[in-house]
């Protein structure tokens, strides 16, 4: 009985307040009457919806196909990130066109990144037929990296003997291009290599030349312009190169190089490759595995320019350590990662990695065996990881790294 | 409160919250129980409004726009019944209809002329590929196709959810099944394509050569389409499912406290439509009976219902889980992926043609959108009640016929699309229909003999009853209080007498309670209002207690 008497008590007071809001006007007769003055009382406070700050961001975005216009088909395009393994992220700008029936791409570009790592480029693509997937390609990239790493040759080598050196290169190709059946990929490629290595800028760390000779890093003294010819055959089953969730990469890439003064620096490099992906329960959790070995082989008496060398180390090797954290004639390099969706955005992945380097393929996979393990994030579209951010550690301690794009994608 | 003063209260709240301010007004109106609402105002001045897509999805999934409050739907009649509106026009479960009118839907105009299309515009961005056409007869289309990997799938889910969107009372556009031969394509100099930066040029045969081989081809080099008519009127804009259109005058009630709107949540359920977002609806500006113009509100693009997502068959996650959602994402990011996901060990038929959509799993009040919607979170049990009631009105012979229009030419698709929309609909009315108490179809006789239908054991939903219990009243309909006359009665039958006492004055109620083992909610009472209209009663209130 209190409730009823509180909610008749409700009712009066509502009644009354209405009551003496509305007592100017006229009691409607009918319902229809009562919301035709609902409407008319609206009508007279018309207005327009408002957009806020990020709608009117997101519609800005959106009308001007801003992130189509990071990378359009043609014309002017923006080059964000970095350009090589520990340039840090750079800014840059390019252009490209599409002529002969959509069969020629010219394309031009350059970048600067804020560690003053700058590289242009220039291509030529052709396609002859658009639907076909063989292409023949020709183009020279410039660049100078200003701030590289060295720490010696061989799997000893010391963190504490880290020094920095400039390389600036000029690469000159042809390249011819084919997949068959969708998963077969075939490359081949000629091409001129000039470069050069001089003092880094980087203020940390002495110069390569303050610790290292001829001897301990071949290549370091003088200009060296070397020819090349490169081949590769691959299988290429992976359901999304950008966010593979299932599917694999495998490829074997063969390369001779020649010194143009002689024979001081004549070698060939073999690099083996296999990356699979395993999905499990519908591709929401996946165990990655990957191998990767390089070696190279001087011709008799011929040297290899250390910067030329097989490296592990990095954000794509064994991630606690630096880029090029070990450098010798092999390496070989293992990598297990376990990834699972959060949600349709982001996937997060626990990791192993493992790798060594030495003089010879006997020499591998020792008692010194390089080790990492750690976790990361992916965030994704359903095509693309567009930001990666791994956290490892390992002897050399924790190592942090983001990156605007997959792993094991170079 | 005892369930005698249980109709007094349900009176009182009736009288404070159906039509904000009317305390002080009569209960009842002469012309309760509207069954069309007066929208007229002049909408001419309404302009054409811009969604983002993006922001859609981040304002409703991180900031709740909208009122929450869980109040009673606002645009509901005296009767619990949503009047014809701009929004919706009540069809099945208001009145009969026949196999025909539902297979036919919304489609008057026969289709497009026949002979070539012209071509208008291409849509190159997107993954969908798609035109706009011109028949013979000056008719806009939009034609859209499936994928290759799904022939069949989304044309046919646009087909049969069309026309039961339209049987449940939804404005929809006219959709046909088409077959498109490129050859008889004619591209109109003024014809024109975006490019990827927005850019409008003309459009050539190389563009429809690119936008063909995106979609499914039949073995006779033809394309299997829809051809959507553009609708009647001018478009502006999508609705959201929250909040009123600022410019429309007649646009008073908030959409998340519409009927229809809330109870589109049981209907995108049983059709798995997780694309039920504003992006999927469109406004366009008609003519009204009075010579100005009315904001008419449709729903449109069904190719992401039932087991199709447009470019390939729905994902599991579909209809089972947002976008982004905390838990879910908390449980798997912390149990490393051990914690695995409940929707992702369903299996689905593999039929290409209708892609992944299963009966077995699914459960209604476990359904969910591609994101939230305010309407949908809105949706209390008399809104889902209400959707229920037309969802189970739908017969098994209405929906294969429907099933029919898809056209399936994959064997055994057709029959196995009809078992799992007639499944999901059975569930829909397990749960919803027995929610609380299931008592429809009142009516008084001149003699005083109130009669009732309990929805949920007509379906088979429910077991019958053991009985129901019926508190008789007079009542003021100025003061809005109901006095009790005599004792409850008990009854086994959905039917009794009423004392002479409470027929003595203009207005009669009855509270009915519902006894059954099983469903405890069926004690709260519907109380129901009857007004003498010369020698008969008339139904002008239902109000369902217990919810308010």
């Amino acid at each position: 009985m209190a409730r009823l008497l509180s909610l008749l008590a409700g009712a009066w007071l509502l009644g009354a307040a209405v009551a003496s809001a509305q007592s100017d006007a006229p009691a409607p007769a009918t319902r229809a009457d009562a919301l035709e003055a609902q409407r008319e009382a609206r009508e007279r406070s018309l207005g327009t919806d408002p957009h806020n700050w990020l709608e009117r961001t997101l519609f800005f975005v959106e009308d001007k196909h801003v992130i189509e216009r990071l990378n359009p088909p043609e014309g002017a395009y923006p080059r964000l990130g970095s350009v090589t393994n520990g340039s840090g992220f750079g800014l840059g700008a390019g252009y490209r066109e599409r002529t002969a029936g959509d069969r020629l791409l010219l394309d031009a570009s350059g970048s600067w990144t804020y560690r003053d790592y700058k590289t242009i480029q220039a291509r030529v693509v052709l396609r002859p037929v658009p639907t076909r997937p063989v292409e023949l390609s020709a183009g020279s990239v410039w660049y100078d990296y200003t701030q590289e790493d060295f720490f010696g040759l061989g799997p000893a080598s010391n963190r504490s003997d880290r020094v920095d050196y400039r390389l600036e290169g000029l690469d000159t190709y042809a390249q011819l291009q084919a997949r068959k059946a969708g998963w077969l990929v075939l490359r081949g490629r000629i091409g001129r290599q000039r470069t050069n290595v001089t003092a880094g800028t980087d203020p940390r760390f002495p110069t390569l030349a303050t610790r290292f000779d001829e001897a301990t890093a071949p290549g370091m003294s003088d200009p060296l312009t070397l020819f090349y010819a490169q081949t590769s055959a691959g299988i290429d089953t992976r359901d999304q190169p950008g966010n593979t969730r299932s599917g694999g990469l495998y490829d074997v890439t063969a390369a001779l190089y020649r010194d143009r003064r002689g024979d001081h620096f004549d070698f060939t490099r073999l690099d083996l490759r296999a990356l699979h992906v395993f999905p499990i329960f519908d591709k929401k959790r996946g165990f990655a595995v990957r191998a990767a070995a390089s070696r190279i082989d001087p011709d008799g008496a011929s040297l290899v320019p250390f910067y030329l060398m097989p490296t592990i180390g990095g954000s794509d090797s064994i991630r606690s350590f630096r880029d090029f954290r070990f450098r010798d004639a092999t390496s070989v390099n293992f990598n297990a990662e376990y990834r699972w969706e959060a949600f349709s955005g982001l996937d997060l992945a626990l990791f192993v990695d493992a790798g060594d380097v030495g003089p010879s393929w006997h020499a591998l996979v020792g008692d010194r065996l390089r080790t990492a393990w750690g976790g990361g994030f992916r965030f994704n579209t359903n095509r693309r990881v567009f930001l990666r951010i791994d956290i490892a550690d390992g002897r050399e301690g924790l190592r942090l790294w983001v990156k605007f794009g997959p792993v094991f994608a170079r | 409160m005892t369930p005698v003063l249980r109709p007094v209260g349900a009176a009182l709240l009736l009288a404070l919250l159906s039509f904000t301010g009317q305390a002080a007004r009569p209960v009842y109106y002469p012309d309760d129980p509207l069954a069309v609402d007066p929208e007229t105002r002049d909408a001419t001045k309404v302009r054409e409004r811009e969604l983002s897509d993006p922001y859609d999805f981040l304002e409703n999934t991180f900031f709740k726009p909208g009122n929450r409050t869980s109040e009673r739907a606002v645009n509901v009649n005296t009767i619990d019944e949503v009047p014809d509106s701009s929004w919706f026009t009540n069809r099945l479960g208001a009145r009969p209809m026949s196999v025909d009118e539902i297979v036919r839907g919304p489609n008057l105009s026969g289709g497009p002329a026949p002979g070539p299309w012209s071509v208008v515009s291409g849509k190159s961005n997107g993954i969908t590929p798609g035109f706009t056409v011109r028949d013979t007869a000056k008719t806009l289309w939009f034609i859209k196709f499936d994928p290759i990997s799904n022939p069949e799938m989304a044309t046919g889910a646009e087909m049969i959810a069309t026309k039961l969107f339209w049987a449940l009372g939804y404005h929809v556009p006219e959709n046909y099944l088409a077959v498109l031969d490129p050859a008889t394509l004619v591209v109109t100099d003024t014809a024109t394509i975006r490019d990827r930066l927005g850019k409008r040029r003309p459009l050539t045969r190389a563009d429809i050569d690119q936008l063909l081989a995106k979609g499914a081809r039949r073995d006779d080099g033809r394309f299997r389409v829809i051809a959507s008519r553009a609708l009647a009127g001018t478009p502006v804009g999508p609705f959201k499912y929250f909040g009123t259109r600022a410019d429309d005058p007649n646009d008073i009630f908030p959409h998340e406290h519409r009927r229809e709107l809330r109870g589109l949540r049981a209907f995108s359920a049983w059709l798995n439509h997780d694309d039920s977002r504003s992006v999927n609806s469109l406004d366009t500006l008609v003519p009204n009976p009075h010579g100005q113009r009315l904001v008419r509100h449709h729903l449109i693009d069904f190719g992401s219902t039932l087991g199709s997502a447009s470019v390939s068959g729905q994902k599991p996650r579909a209809g089972n889980e947002y976008i982004w959602e905390a838990r879910p994402t908390l449980l798997t990011m912390l149990s490393f992926g051990f914690w695995v996901r409940p929707w992702i060990k369903v299996h689905y038929p593999t039929y290409p043609s209708i892609g992944n959509l299963e009966a077995a799993y699914f459960w209604p009040d476990r359904w969910k959108p591609e994101y939230p919607n305010a309407a949908f979170d809105n949706a209390r049990a008399d809104d889902l009640f209400w959707a229920a009631r037309r969802v189970m009105a739908v017969t098994d012979e209405q929906i294969r016929a429907v099933v029919q229009t898809a056209e399936y030419s994959e064997p055994g698709a057709a029959s196995y699309m009809g078992d799992v929309i007639i499944a999901r609909r059975d569930k829909v009315g397990l749960e919803w229909l027995t929610a609380l108490n299931p008592l429809v179809d009142f009516a008084l006789t001149p003699d005083g003999t109130l009669t009732f239908a309990n929805v949920a054991t007509a379906t088979r939903r429910a077991s019958a009853p053991d009985g129901y219990e019926i508190v008789w009243s007079t009542f003021d309909n100025a003061t809005g209080v109901a006095t009790p006359v005599g004792v409850p009665m008990s009854t086994v039958a959905p039917s009794a007498q009423a004392p002479a006492a409470a027929l003595a004055g203009a207005f009669v109620e009855a509270a009915v309670h519902t006894r059954h083992p099983l469903f405890k909610e069926w004690r709260r009472p519907v109380a129901v209002h009857f007004r003498r209209h010369g020698a008969t009663w008339q139904l002008v209130g239902v109000t369902r207690d217990g919810l308010d």
